[in-house]
């Protein structure tokens, strides 16, 4: 933040003032730890978002807790993510929230990562105790299959290889942290994919029954024949809503409204989609789910499963691997139980239909929650599908 | 798409997906720049005619731009406009002299929460923004209150993607943010583009405007020269001063703004 002067003046004065207050020498993490709680116990408990400008672009930064215990709290931050920087602490090499939030950003789709190796100049900038943790992260993404990496030795203090490269690392050649961000090349563009439009809601407008969503992929043009799932029936676009606009297309991204020349009967949670290359609702899944709450997930227990806009029980056939997300070793196959904060490879039957698809051919409907009387306990990404019902 | 678009789309998909489960919800209209530009986003998410309340809490010491702001577009945009005024505080002379965070406290934390309880609210829709305040830096898009309305910030519900907690056990009702990504800068570049109607107030008159308002006892005006949209935006792409740094309730105490949150504040 201060390395690119997108700072305001009393945003530091006030972390400086906070930081004698409680007789700290660093106040830079108090530029996001701005509970009363996080600052006296020196630890971020929630995460927040802070704006940095660069040369080439803005950033949105989401600062996220480190601690096991607000796991639930990086996730919502890491969901939010286009990419990630991890950091680690030089002194104490590959940790288990280390590897725990590597394997988060990974499961979660976040294609580039980046870690930063920080408090060098605790180690007097010494090549051989970065290049350590290099070999050992790098063993890390290789198990993870993370394909495309940046490790970076900084001193966030000295401002080493934050914005430029320090003349303190000359045995480093890669690029400085702010040029790394810088070089991340953004998935943009999902109007060449086949049409997925999650039904939000159903307006009635002058008399119209109108369809209103986001469009999860694909393009939608007036006119086009389309499929309503997961009732399979055909129809064909007869308008495109945009308020103040007269439109006859729109892509990904975009919230509108559609009306369907046959005048059927929508609800929230029916997708359409393009004829053809479309979804079929499934006999069974498998799927990667991290559990975030203290009551353990029981083989053979039903759970509402949340996927764009649809809702449906589905049934916990079997907990194929339990996985420990410190270590990122199976703890036990074929379970009965999944505990708190362990990733399980799950077998899951819809009850009703569910329209989804593996998360390597649309993030959208292959990503999901897990809820309980409305209360969210867990997140899953779905890796493989099962034959159609 | 541009960015202002994104921005856009993903703030009706929000007030959409709010709409869709609580049907008993309102909007927060102050008339600042931020609510009235979420006001002209719910205006495109509903084709037109908003189907729920707009509600302004008024502690009757705005500025007089603020309530003429409030008179004309009320009744150009056909608003269901309620406005709610906490008389029993008012009527025992409550003002900022008595202290900030008791009169913010009184005159809009707890008209909010009578209202709420009046109209039977399940949730609210509200224009903060993250870049505003570190303390709302911390907020969810859908932020559950608990019984006693407060905002529980020690321990969020986890937020995933855009599936949305539908309710939660215990709660009282829903803060809706559709705004919370947003900059201040995007902010005005939005308003630009659109050609949204703003309070006077904002554009420089004689060296001084308003980067933030509220209550005129409370809101102090920065120098500028910026007496049109380009301009101001011009200004925000240049400085280092932030947007809050002339109201009065964010600054008493390092903590006042966490208090007051916790207790219901905007």
């Amino acid at each position: 933040m201060i390395a690119t002067n997108s700072l305001s003046k009393d945003k530091l004065k006030e972390a400086k003032k906070i930081a004698k207050e409680l007789d700290q020498e660093a106040c830079l993490a108090f530029l996001v730890d701005q509970l009363q709680e996080e600052r006296e116990n020196l630890q971020t408990i929630d995460t927040t978002q802070i704006f940095l400008r660069t040369k080439s672009r803005n950033y949105a930064l989401i600062d996220n807790p480190g601690h096991i215990e607000f796991i639930k709290n990086m996730m919502t931050g890491a969901s939010g993510a286009d990419a990630a920087v991890l950091v680690a602490d030089v002194s104490r090499g590959v940790e288990a929230q280390t590897r725990r939030h590597a394997y988060v950003t990974k499961i979660f789709g976040l294609e580039t990562l980046i870690v930063a190796v920080n408090k060098m100049d605790l180690v007097n900038y010494e090549a051989g105790r970065f290049q350590a943790i290099e070999k050992q992260l790098t063993e890390l993404f290789h198990d993870l299959q993370i394909g495309s990496f940046c490790i970076i030795p900084v001193s966030a203090r000295e401002d080493a290889n934050i914005s430029r490269n320090s003349s303190r690392t000359k045995w480093y050649k890669g690029p400085a942290l702010i040029e790394a961000m810088d070089a991340i090349r953004l998935k943009r563009g999902l109007a060449h994919c086949p049409l997925r439009f999650p039904v939000q809601d159903v307006y009635r407008i002058n008399n119209e029954s109108v369809a209103v969503g986001k469009i999860a992929e694909g393009l939608v043009k007036k006119g086009q024949e389309v499929l309503v799932l997961p009732s399979g029936r055909r129809t064909r676009v007869g308008s495109i809503k945009v308020f103040g606009q007269r439109r006859t297309k729109a892509g990904s991204g975009e919230s509108i409204g559609l009306t369907l020349a046959h005048g059927l009967d929508l609800k929230r949670g029916d997708i359409i989609a393009s004829r053809g290359s479309h979804p079929c609702p499934m006999k069974n899944f498998t799927a990667d789910v991290f559990w975030l709450t203290g009551r353990p997930l029981q083989a053979g227990a039903s759970v509402t499963i949340c996927c764009t806009t649809q809702k449906v029980r589905c049934v916990i056939e079997k907990i194929k691997k339990r996985i420990d997300t410190a270590t990122l070793r199976t703890i036990e196959e074929d379970a009965t139980e999944l505990n708190q904060n362990e990733l399980g490879n799950l077998k899951i039957r819809p009850i009703e239909p569910l329209i989804a698809e593996t998360f390597h051919a649309s993030e959208e409907l292959g990503r999901f929650v897990v809820e309980e009387r409305d209360q969210l306990l867990g997140a899953g990404i779905i890796t493989d599908i099962g034959n159609a019902a | 798409m541009t960015y202002l678009d994104e921005l856009e789309n993903r703030s009706i998909f929000l007030i959409r997906e709010a709409y869709s489960r609580f049907k008993n919800m309102a909007l927060l209209w102050s008339m600042g720049k931020d609510s009235t530009t979420l006001l002209w986003i719910c205006r495109k998410a509903f084709f037109g005619q908003i189907p729920f309340p707009v509600i302004h809490i008024d502690t009757s010491y705005k500025f007089k731009e603020i309530y003429e702001f409030r008179a004309k577009y009320s009744r150009e945009w056909k608003l269901d406009l309620v406005i709610s005024k906490n008389e029993e505080a008012l009527k025992s002379g409550m003002n900022f002299r008595l202290g900030r965070f008791e009169c913010c406290n009184a005159l809009k934390t707890e008209t909010l929460r009578m209202t709420i309880k009046k109209h039977g609210l399940r949730a609210i829709l509200l224009a903060i923004r993250r870049d505003e305040h570190g303390i709302r830096a911390k907020e969810r898009y859908f932020s559950p209150r608990n019984i006693d309305e407060r905002w529980d910030y020690r321990d969020q519900p986890p937020e995933l993607w855009d599936l949305y907690q539908s309710g939660l056990t215990g709660e009282n009702h829903f803060r809706i943010h559709p705004m919370l990504n947003w900059t201040e800068l995007e902010v005005w570049r939005y308003i630009k583009r659109e050609k949204i109607p703003i309070v006077p107030l904002y554009l420089a008159r004689r060296g001084q405007r308003y980067r933030s308002i509220g209550c005129q006892t409370c809101c102090a005006s920065v120098s500028s020269e910026a007496d049109t949209i380009p301009k101001i935006i011009q200004e925000l792409e240049t400085t280092r001063v932030s947007e809050r740094s002339g109201r009065a309730q964010d600054k008493e105490n390092s903590y006042t703004m966490q208090k007051l949150r916790s207790l219901g504040y905007m």
